[in-house]
């Protein structure tokens, strides 16, 4: 059987990244979150979104993603009134993982309206500058 | 509450295969050797195609020994679209579940004959829990 050479990257490779507390004060807008940096790869399911504090105000909706705006979770996929923790399903990246190749940010949008609230988002993510993944 | 004995293990680790294209139409080939005492988490084997297939029916499929397709499935994959991919439960029998291997085995890639290009890389996410004994007792 034909064999590729491999590289292991351990747990050095692997990060996690909190953000700052999503409140009421960002009601109506998209924020930046985080910079993914190039040669990055989030695994399925590597974006979580952990509400400490109910949602309130308006319809509260929360969606987080990158240029695709609901690409990690969906506000379908959460309930802002109830905390807990919550992640993606069938949003577009969730199921499969995003390998990033350029440099790209996680971004939150929230609804407008909202009075109360604290989220935090999580995410997971490989270093994965040391693989040199272009196209052969 | 009765407390079982338990461990805390290190971190996950992350075999990246070497490109995958054109050159290995037709042949399977050994993309990560997992280590006896390692266990694959849920989704954790992951396909990017970095470049678009084209050649013939484009298929990858990858597995282990026992089962070609059990991660991620051809189906579950749109060769000829670069982007990630990883196994579906309907498609692939390990995907939603993990695997442990009590033994050393392959996650080998089955790449379909006629290939003329395309480039992917598999990500293998695993965890080391060979220094941990979990035999049956």
């Amino acid at each position: 059987m034909a064999q590729t050479s491999r590289k292991v990257l351990g747990p050095g490779a692997y990060k996690t990244i909190v953000s700052r507390a999503i409140t009421e004060a960002d009601t109506n807008a998209t924020t930046e979150l985080f910079e993914i940096p190039a040669s990055s790869f989030v695994p399925p399911f590597g974006v979580s979104i952990q509400i400490t504090e109910a949602f309130a105000g308006g319809v509260p909706s929360i969606d987080v993603g990158d240029a695709d705006a609901d690409g990690w979770i969906d506000t379908t996929d959460i309930t802002e009134g109830t905390t807990g923790t919550y992640t993606g399903d069938g949003t577009a990246f969730a199921p499969t993982g995003k390998y990033y190749s350029s440099k790209d940010t996680l971004d939150v949008t929230l609804s407008a309206s909202l009075t109360d609230g604290t989220a935090y988002v999580i995410l997971r993510y490989w270093d994965m500058t040391a693989c040199d993944l272009a196209a052969a | 509450m009765a407390q079982s004995a338990y461990v805390t293990m290190g971190g996950p680790k992350c075999f990246t295969s070497e490109a995958i294209t054109e050159d290995h139409t037709n042949t399977t080939v050994v993309a990560a050797e997992l280590p006896a005492g390692a266990w694959v988490p849920p989704y954790g084997v992951t396909v990017y195609v970095a470049e678009a297939f084209a050649g013939g029916t484009p298929k990858l499929n990858v597995g282990d020994d026992t089962t070609a397709d059990g991660f991620v499935d051809e189906d579950d994959i749109t060769e000829a679209t670069p982007g990630c991919y990883s196994g579906t439960a309907a498609n692939a029998a390990y995907s939603d579940t993990g695997r442990y291997y009590s033994s050393a085995d392959t996650v080998d890639v089955t790449v379909s004959a006629g290939l003329t290009g395309g480039t992917a890389y598999v990500f293998v996410q695993y965890y080391d829990f060979s220094d941990r004994d979990l035999a049956a007792n």
